[in-house]
């Protein structure tokens, strides 16, 4: 059986139990999984579930409280999911304006060779709309004469406050997604951040698919 | 031809019924492209509102009847301003239709036809009132849709047949259409989707409402994407409404 949360940027496989990430540029041509979700799920799952459903569930399973809210940073979109009381209280999905946010910084971290895990946080946060407008004024601040891991550390601020506002500015925040391996975003999130890792949809599609084969 | 802009009076259409008539809100077939008013009309701009434009410069009816009032909106108001200087031949007769004697709700709470249908069937009233109610259900709804009958029906498309039909639609169906108590009217309990059209004043009652009924704020411009479809299948889903 296998289970594939086919993103933007990267795919999360799950097969009989043995999980991985591949680049989705590097998907071999005809692989099909079982069960898949996700913006390149089409073409690459026999069976699709909607990817907002898929990541809630997986998201429920993953947190032992009964209030919540999660949130997945991807390369295209970020996503969110509130519970309340236990029950499924609403979501959401900025494909718009947190657009591309991921990708811009790993776009950025291989353009300037930069590593994430060395730089400090600041204080102070760019406004960033989506990640080309908030490229567009990171090249300004560089150009000004900014130190360039600050002037970064500043435009990951600015991405950091969007998921965070997007979030409903909780106390506890649940990340999951590829963000949760890089440091200075998860420090530049004003909250406790909770990190869930990058296999949350994959997790609910296990849950989905065993319900399914349970009402079979 | 008489075009139609909102929902006028009753007793205003009643005038005109030996006519044929026209709802300018709806796309109309062949009446595909905005270039008889884009030197005029902002890109940014109410999509219903903009296909009244497009339509009416295309159609040029003889005589043009319009809701400006608190049952439309101000954007209607100003259209028909500058339709009165664009369109010399044609009369426009404007007014703030303020009906407040309600009909029976009957379409938005029939449960055996599909949404679209049922919203279709409400549209189409407005100038065929001679077209039969679909009956009230007894059961309950499992979802609801608020807004007004969006410019793209697809976003109708996934939702139950179980959905009761709430907002301006609501209003439009009771022939009562400045009646904000009924357009406020959300039943408990019930996963309800508040739609609004982009650029349309009514987005925050949507929004303020979705958050009131815990339910979803989606808002669309000229056609609905994937991404919208995906976000109400999604709410429909994990609400227990699917």
């Amino acid at each position: 059986m296998i289970l594939g949360d086919f993103g933007t940027s990267y795919t999360k496989l799950c097969t009989d139990g043995d999980m991985r990430i591949i680049p989705t540029v590097e998907l071999e041509d005809g692989f099909t999984a079982d069960f898949g979700c996700g913006h390149h799920a089409r073409g690459h799952a026999d069976r699709i579930e909607n990817e907002l459903v898929s990541f809630a569930t997986g998201a429920k399973a993953m947190v032992a409280r009964d209030d919540f809210v999660c949130v997945d940073v991807g390369s295209r979109d970020i996503k969110k999911v509130t519970f309340r009381d236990a029950r499924y209280a609403g979501c959401d999905w900025n494909y718009v304006c947190g657009s591309l946010a991921g990708f811009t910084m790993e776009l950025l971290s291989s353009y300037y060779h930069l590593d994430y895990q060395q730089i400090q946080p600041s204080g102070e946060g760019l406004p960033v709309k989506c990640g080309i407008l908030g490229i567009s004024r990171l090249f300004d601040l560089v150009a000004q004469g900014e130190d360039l891991p600050r002037a970064v550390a500043r435009f990951v601020k600015g991405v950091a406050m969007n998921v965070y506002h997007f979030a409903g500015k909780p106390q506890t925040l649940f990340l999951a997604g590829g963000m949760c391996e890089n440091n200075l975003f998860v420090r530049s999130i004003p909250a406790e951040v909770v990190k869930l890792g990058r296999f949350v949809s994959v997790e609910g599609l296990k849950i989905l698919i065993e319900k399914d084969v349970g009402h079979r | 031809m008489v075009g139609i802009i909102g929902l006028p009076s009753r007793s205003l259409l009643d005038e005109f019924r030996a006519d044929d008539m026209v709802d300018l809100d709806c796309p109309l077939q062949g009446v595909l492209s905005y270039d008889a008013v884009e030197s005029r009309c902002p890109k940014i701009f109410c999509a219903v509102l903009t296909t009244c434009f497009t339509n009416a410069m295309l159609v040029k009816p003889h005589v043009i009847l319009a809701d400006v009032g608190p049952g439309k909106c101000e954007g209607a108001r100003y259209l028909c301003a500058i339709l009165k200087d664009l369109l010399p031949s044609t009369t426009i007769i404007t007014e703030e239709n303020l009906d407040s004697v309600r009909r029976p709700q009957t379409n938005c709470e029939c449960y055996t036809v599909r949404l679209r249908e049922r919203m279709q069937r409400i549209v189409d009233r407005v100038i065929r009132p001679e077209l039969p109610d679909f009956p009230k259900s007894n059961s309950s709804p499992r979802a609801g849709f608020w807004g007004v009958p969006p410019r793209d029906f697809a976003i109708l498309e996934g939702f139950p047949d179980q959905t009761i039909i709430l907002g301006w639609s609501r209003c439009m169906n009771s022939r009562t259409p400045a009646d904000l108590q009924l357009e406020m009217y959300v039943p408990a309990d019930v996963p309800v989707v508040f739609f609004s059209q982009s650029f349309c004043q009514k987005s925050i009652l949507a929004k303020a409402l979705a958050e009131k009924y815990q339910g979803l704020f989606v808002e669309c411009d000229e056609k609905v994407d994937s991404s919208t479809i995906q976000k109400i299948e999604a709410f429909l889903k994990l609400r227990g409404a699917l």
